[in-house]
């Protein structure tokens, strides 16, 4: 297996930087919302000034500017970065050190061994991004190493580490307090004599890591692995101190957002909903080209139509997932078309934010993929869907989802036609008969000649069925019971044991 | 005199035409009986199925059912229903039904919800238009629809049946039993009514037979009486009731310390009455 070669891009002064801020000249100091110091400019910790330190300490120390920190700009200006560096590589971790305290270090890991081919040598990568991170204005420092855990540790070395190969010495004299994500075992191995990595470099060579094993953490051990493991490998006496853990989630790597757009402008204004149709087919099939080549697919486009006074008017079209085959997508937007209209002379068509989502087609052969992947039926049903939607309106169209309550005017409700119900029925539900029809409003029986009345005679066959809920809100108890009526219709009613009145909710 | 000749050149084509005249299954034949066997869903009802010549709902082909109250709809299509919706995999759709149809029933009748369709068109002209997309597309395995209320002519019904030609779906409407009187094009028409022990089904037009076959199609149980009241006040004098008008927050929080009667047992334990 190829080794991996990984750069650490560590912005000590990030938080700052993030505000636009001038960290040579300001003494600028960011505070928590606990009122203690998670930035400070250099002129202020020349003052003395320390992290994690009260903001009155430091305004004693020197007389500076306090600001509060902004999670939202940093992580706009981390996305700036990433999107600048996706050009050198598509593997980007944007890493915040785990400490307890809120002065965390962030920076960025890349992965560069995929990508070495490239650019001709890691050198040269790496003199590229280099010159990337100097045009974009942040303080940085940076280091190789063969493990991301190895290269972000080197980024506290004095000089920068521009190398992989030989940088062990380098590892070694750093300090054990370095270790900040662990920081109590890190605090302890100082006190037991352990200064420096070279000092657990040596144990881990002379004893193995059983002493180590005792005394810390499996997760600190596994920090050490993610350290020491390209090293030992180098040396095969030593490729059973540590196991390699099975499982372990991968850290997030940045992907670009996706923005897909594409227009076309006619030389006339169209007044026409047929013209349209050959620039709609030529978009579509640019977007199912787009789709191929990304082996994504789509459930659904959005339509704009503009003319040139800048009016516009959207249409969005929403379908199952589409791969290769346009044609239903040109079918729906047909349907809704006919039925809407063309708003103006429309100048400029565009398609436009396509509900882009990963593949997740059956087999392995992605790129020769036939468009029979959407089941005929499945397609003959959005079409029939959607054609009577354009006619009677989308309201008019509904499907009916189960809802777990005890009431039964809550126990169920209208979805749109597209949504997918819920149906694992449970509970009183199961068992009880319940009738066909459900009344939304339950409606008021009246009594005559001490007897239920309700269009004709009620008599009562069958009950009670106590439903009771509720009682944090409004609280309800109602007894249920089947009833007949004298032309033999069976009625769902009830007493309501609050209300001392009686309804008819439902037919069977 | 041209076509005796040319009749007696081409009598293999003659033959072949009439032959698939024949075919049709909507030839009258006159008391011949025989039919053209058409696929059809099993009805869940012995009795029904025997009077039916094709031994179930028939499809691709227009059925109206006629009731003076639209109930007891999942009794007679309960079985059909789920049978189009997991067998066949196909929608069942419910267009312009007389109420909301309570979902919890339909999944006790196991047809399951993600296949039903509710459309609520508000125009006659709407009502035609989506029975006749939805006749016409394959993904409709079965349509249950409901007379609007203008009444419908005989060229609209015309224009219905037609349209179920084009799949193998099933395809019912429901219409005032008053409707029945007049001219249809269906190829199936009854009377549907719920009487006291039964429902009553009454085979007014059926392709292929003579009319007036009456069968009577048993009621679930839990449609049948298992205790009367004679009246509400006899109901609300029950010992329940008496306490919950007295203290309505007693009977849930307090257990009686004699036996109590048996009906109020019963709701305590959250269970019918026997």
């Amino acid at each position: 297996m190829a080794k991996q070669i990984w750069l650490a891009l560590r912005l000590p002064y990030f938080a700052l930087e993030a505000l636009d801020i001038d960290i040579t000249e300001q003494a600028v100091l960011l505070i928590t919302a606990k009122n203690k110091v998670c930035a400070a400019s250099p002129i202020c910790f020349d003052e003395g000034v320390r992290l994690d330190m009260p903001v009155s300490t430091a305004r004693m120390l020197l007389n500076c500017e306090v600001l509060s920190r902004d999670k939202q700009k940093e992580q706009q200006k981390i996305h700036t970065i990433c999107t600048a560096l996706y050009a050198y590589t598509p593997y980007i971790e944007h890493y915040i050190e785990n400490t307890y305290i809120e002065t965390s270090m962030q920076g960025v890991l890349l992965e560069l061994s995929r990508c070495v081919h490239l650019f001709g040598s890691i050198e040269c990568l790496r003199d590229r991004i280099i010159d990337c991170m100097n045009t974009l204005g942040f303080t940085y420092v940076y280091a190789l190493a063969f493990s991301a855990k190895a290269a972000w540790l080197l980024s506290y070395s004095q000089k920068p580490i521009g190398h992989c190969d030989n940088n062990l010495d380098d590892l070694l004299s750093l300090s054990t307090l370095l270790l900040v994500e662990h920081n109590e075992e890190a605090e302890a191995l100082q006190q037991s004599g352990f200064e420096t990595l070279h000092d657990i470099w040596q144990q881990l060579q002379k004893e193995g890591n059983f002493s180590l094993k005792k005394r810390c953490s499996p997760a600190f051990i596994d920090y050490l692995l993610d350290i020491f493991n390209p090293f030992l490998a180098e040396k095969k006496s030593q490729e059973d101190l540590f196991a390699t853990p099975l499982f372990r989630a991968s850290a997030p790597v940045y992907t670009p957002e996706e923005h897909y757009s594409d227009t076309r402008f006619f030389d006339y204004p169209i007044a026409s909903i047929e013209l349209l149709y050959a620039p709609m087919k030529q978009l579509l099939q640019n977007l199912c080209d787009y789709l191929v080549s990304c082996q994504k697919q789509c459930a659904g486009v959005q339509w704009v139509f503009s003319d040139i006074y800048h009016h516009s008017e959207y249409l969005n079209v929403r379908c199952e997932r589409i791969y290769r085959d346009w044609s239903l997508l040109f079918e729906l937007t047909h349907i809704q078309l006919d039925k809407t209209g063309l708003p103006f002379e429309v100048d400029q068509l565009e398609l436009r934010r396509p509900n882009v989502l990963n593949l997740n087609i059956e087999g392995s052969e992605l790129a020769i993929y036939d468009s029979k992947h959407i089941p005929d039926n499945n397609r003959e049903e959005q079409l029939v869907i959607a054609k009577i939607q354009a006619r009677i309106g989308p309201k008019n169209v509904f499907k009916l989802s189960y809802r777990d309550d005890h009431m039964p005017e809550l126990s169920h409700r209208k979805i749109p036609a597209q949504e997918k119900p819920i149906t694992a029925l449970d509970g009183q539900h199961c068992f009880s008969p319940r009738p066909d029809w459900l009344f939304k409003v339950p409606m008021a029986i009246g009594t005559q000649q001490n007897n239920l009345h309700w269009h004709g005679h009620i008599q009562l066959v069958r009950g009670p069925e106590r439903l009771q809920g509720h009682w944090w809100h409004k609280a309800t108890e109602r007894d249920y019971f089947i009833a007949v009526r004298d032309d033999q219709i069976r009625l769902w009613v009830f007493y309501d044991l609050l209300k001392k009145e009686w309804f008819v909710q439902g037919v069977f | 005199m041209s076509s005796p000749r040319c009749s007696s050149q081409f009598p293999h084509t003659n033959a072949a035409a009439l032959d698939t005249l024949l075919r049709r299954d909507d030839v009258w034949r006159g008391h011949s009986q025989a039919f053209i066997p058409r696929d059809a869903v099993d009805t869940g009802y012995e009795a029904l199925n025997t009077v039916l010549i094709h031994k179930g709902w028939p499809q691709a082909c227009l059925i109206e059912l006629g009731q003076k109250h639209f109930t007891g709809t999942w009794l007679l299509l309960g079985h059909a229903a789920k049978h189009q919706a997991c067998e066949a995999g196909g929608l069942i759709v419910l267009l312009n039904p007389p109420a909301q149809p309570y979902a919890v029933a339909l999944l006790q009748q196991g047809i399951p919800l993600e296949r039903v369709l509710v459309l609520t068109p508000q125009t006659k002209a709407d009502f035609i238009a989506c029975f006749v997309a939805l006749a016409r597309s394959s993904a409709c395995a079965m349509l249950v629809a409901w007379q609007p209320k203008q009444k419908l002519s005989y060229a609209e019904l015309r224009k219905c049946q037609l349209a179920t030609h084009d799949n193998h779906g099933l395809y019912i409407l429901f219409r005032h039993r008053s409707a029945l009187q007049q001219s249809s094009p269906a190829a199936l028409r009854m009377l549907v009514a719920v009487q006291a022990r039964a429902i009553l089904v009454e085979c007014i037009k059926q392709r292929g037979t003579l009319p007036g076959v009456n069968i009577s199609l048993p009621l679930p149980d839990t449609w049948f009486s298992t205790a009367t009241y004679r009246n509400l006040y006899h109901l609300l004098d029950e010992p329940l009731y008496r306490q919950a008008n007295a203290t309505p927050w007693l009977q849930e929080t307090v257990v009686p310390l004699r036996r109590p009667h048996r009906m109020a047992r019963n709701i305590v334990k959250g269970r019918g009455y026997g």
